[in-house]
């Protein structure tokens, strides 16, 4: 009788014996693990042109002054070029093969031969995404839109 | 004659992680211009570590993070997105939000909920999933760093 007494104490005992966790403040936490996100990121440099229009007489005297006529007009491709950048930059034009007789407003604002030369198209821009219209002027009223291969986006310092 | 034998176990609970860093250019080379270029335009799923917890009582885990990233500039823990996955490996169509910007301190108070039970638990596995948006105006080169602590508590 002792001994099944005894056992039935014991198991008492061990039911209510408190967890060893109970002993911690309510709230301090049993382990902790930790875990880090890591990024590198590159400098990211994107333009891609987003449609090819005829500009109108009002928007190349706008861009261009006195100069622009209706046959400059005629002879001219507007570019919207879509820009994006996370660092500072300016579109520029590099050197290529655009055909005899082109010219490009620069970013100063004035037409510019393009001869297969680099040209600045506009000045640093902050990094973000942006829109930037480039102005070509054809050889004639039948030449279709230049190619957009040369477009590019150059850093306004090396990083 | 009655013999009992009696143990009294321990309170054990152990919860892992399989790695302890996640790259953010989600497989990507590190360098690669599209990683950044797909996260800015629709975020980017990266699969994260795998979480494992085996208890033998009912336990909680939590996650609370940094509220910015270290790094070149200031970048908001809410431009990465957390959801829990019970496949392993596996993030598509997980439902996730955005990490909290608020300060640890803050945070503790109602952490976010990774897995939780009132019994004990054997190996029962949770993937973490993250979704990162990259912000070409204010996202520099560098490399960016976010701490994420996962604590273990008694319910």
């Amino acid at each position: 009788v002792l001994g099944r007494v005894g056992a039935l104490l014991l198991v008492a005992i061990v039911a209510f014996t408190p967890r060893a966790g109970g002993a911690q403040t309510a709230g301090s936490p049993l382990q902790t693990v930790r875990h880090t996100l890591v990024g590198q990121v590159p400098i990211v440099t994107q333009t891609a042109i987003s449609s090819h229009s005829r500009p109108g007489v009002a928007l190349m005297r706008d861009r261009l002054g006195d100069v622009a006529t209706a046959q400059l007009a005629q002879r001219a491709w507007i570019a919207t070029v879509d820009v994006r950048s996370n660092v500072s930059a300016r579109l520029v034009v590099d050197a290529g093969a655009p055909g005899p007789n082109w010219q490009i407003l620069d970013a100063g604002g004035q037409l510019v031969s393009w001869s297969g030369e680099r040209v600045e198209l506009s000045a640093t821009r902050a990094a973000g995404r942006y829109v930037v219209d480039v102005i070509w002027i054809a050889p004639d009223v039948t030449t279709p839109p230049p190619p957009t291969a040369l477009l590019r986006l150059e850093p306004a310092s090396p990083l | 004659v009655s013999l009992t034998a009696s143990v009294q176990l321990p309170v054990q609970s152990l919860v892992q992680l399989n790695r302890t860093t996640t790259d953010l250019a989600g497989g990507f080379a590190a360098s690669s211009t599209a990683a950044f270029s797909m996260a800015a335009d629709t975020g980017i799923v990266i699969i994260g570590p795998t979480l494992r917890a085996q208890s033998n009582f009912g336990i909680s885990v939590t996650l609370v993070n940094e509220p910015v990233f270290s790094g070149p500039a200031l970048k908001s823990a809410s431009d990465v997105d957390l959801g829990l996955s019970t496949i392993e490996n596996m993030c598509t169509g997980v439902s996730m939000t955005p990490l909290s910007a608020s300060p640890i301190a803050i945070q503790r108070n109602a952490p976010r909920v990774l897995m939780q039970s009132n019994a004990g638990m054997n190996g029962v596995m949770r993937q973490l999933c993250f979704r990162v948006r990259w912000i070409f105006a204010t996202n520099p080169p560098g490399t960016y760093s976010l701490p994420l602590t996962i604590n273990v508590t008694a319910p």
